[in-house]
């Protein structure tokens, strides 16, 4: 009989996946980045895209928003890293505000990719692949958040590397 | 059969210090002038010397084929990492041969380049005259925001009792 106790003491920060639910349908979602849609070559795939807004857009029955593209994390929301997945262009039915969906607020979408358009960067073309957006998810400006710690019994402090030096041989 | 006890107790602090290798090998600095200033690269007009020079982007424009930067010249520290602690010196130009994303390589952001100059041109800070010094850039490195201390303490505790 062997008998296990295991005590860790810990102060740990847990976040738990909760991707919006206007962003959890209409999947599976393909792996296509923007920077691979490029090609023009993933017409049609359903995609979940997201990043930090460049430029809203208002037409007169569709808001269309440029966007550098950042890879999503568990939540679908961007990750604010310094690899950008390359700019798309995604349109959306009805009228955004501009004033609240403005430059530099992250932003994720799902839809179907409709091809490439030429557009400039500057003086550079650059060939940004067009969504069509059936769902915007704006996120929260991020905060300053004080995490309050917490004692999480199953918090195992030598994840991810498993060198346990209480285990079995 | 044998019941074997194990009490295992176990306690660690891992300390791990890590400070940031720089971006560009000893060897790929064989040819370069390590001495040269933006200033000086002005006086002479500076042609194909290979020089690694940092600072932060002031600006940043996307051209037909190129990127470029305007970026204020800060000395390097010994991690090849702009030393913002020490005073800056003169601006100078950037042109990247290719696509950059802006958004990233955006104003405010620290970069360590290293490539050939191509000589000075003039420009003008707001209405001021300016000489800028040319760098045509070979690789442009860029630095994660913040993260200044160069060095990480990670520290672990754990208590394990196997029986």
């Amino acid at each position: 009989m062997l008998r296990f106790i295991f005590a860790a003491v810990v102060l740990a920060l847990n976040g738990c996946a909760m991707i919006p639910s206007e962003l959890s349908t209409g999947g599976p979602f393909a792996a296509t980045t923007p920077l691979q849609a490029q090609s023009g070559s993933h017409e049609g795939e359903r995609v979940r895209w997201g990043g930090v807004i460049i430029r809203a857009t208002t037409e007169s029955n569709r808001t269309c928003f440029e966007v550098m593209g950042l890879s999503l994390d568990s939540d679908a929301a961007p990750e604010a890293n310094d690899q950008s997945l390359g700019r798309f262009i995604a349109c959306a039915k009805g009228f955004y505000e501009p004033a609240l969906y403005a430059a530099g607020r992250e932003i994720t979408f799902t839809g179907r990719i409709e091809g490439t358009e030429q557009q400039k960067i500057g003086e550079y073309l650059y060939a940004f692949p067009r969504l069509t957006a059936d769902a915007v998810h704006l996120w929260p400006k991020r905060r300053n958040i004080v995490y309050v710690p917490y004692y999480d019994p199953f918090w195992d402090p030598f994840w991810p590397y498993y060198y346990h030096p209480y285990r079995h041989r | 059969m044998r019941i074997r006890h194990y009490i295992v107790v176990f306690m660690v602090a891992a300390l791990s210090a890590c400070a940031t290798t720089p971006p560009y090998s000893e060897e790929m600095l064989r040819a370069v002038n390590l001495t040269m200033t933006p200033e000086q690269a002005v006086q002479e007009n500076a042609r194909d010397v290979q020089v690694m020079w940092g600072g932060v982007i002031i600006k940043a424009a996307n051209t037909s084929d190129h990127t470029d930067f305007t970026v204020l010249f800060y000395p390097l520290d010994n991690a090849q990492r702009p030393d913002l602690n020490q005073k800056p010196r003169s601006r100078f130009l950037v042109r990247y041969p290719g696509y950059l994303e802006t958004m990233v390589y955006a104003p405010g952001r620290e970069v360590t380049i290293l490539g050939a100059l191509q000589g000075s041109e003039e420009g003008k800070v707001g209405d001021a005259a300016y000489t800028f010094s040319v760098l045509k850039a070979d690789k442009v490195y860029l630095w994660p925001i913040g993260d200044d201390s160069r060095v990480h303490f990670g520290v672990g505790v754990g208590i394990g009792v196997h029986m």
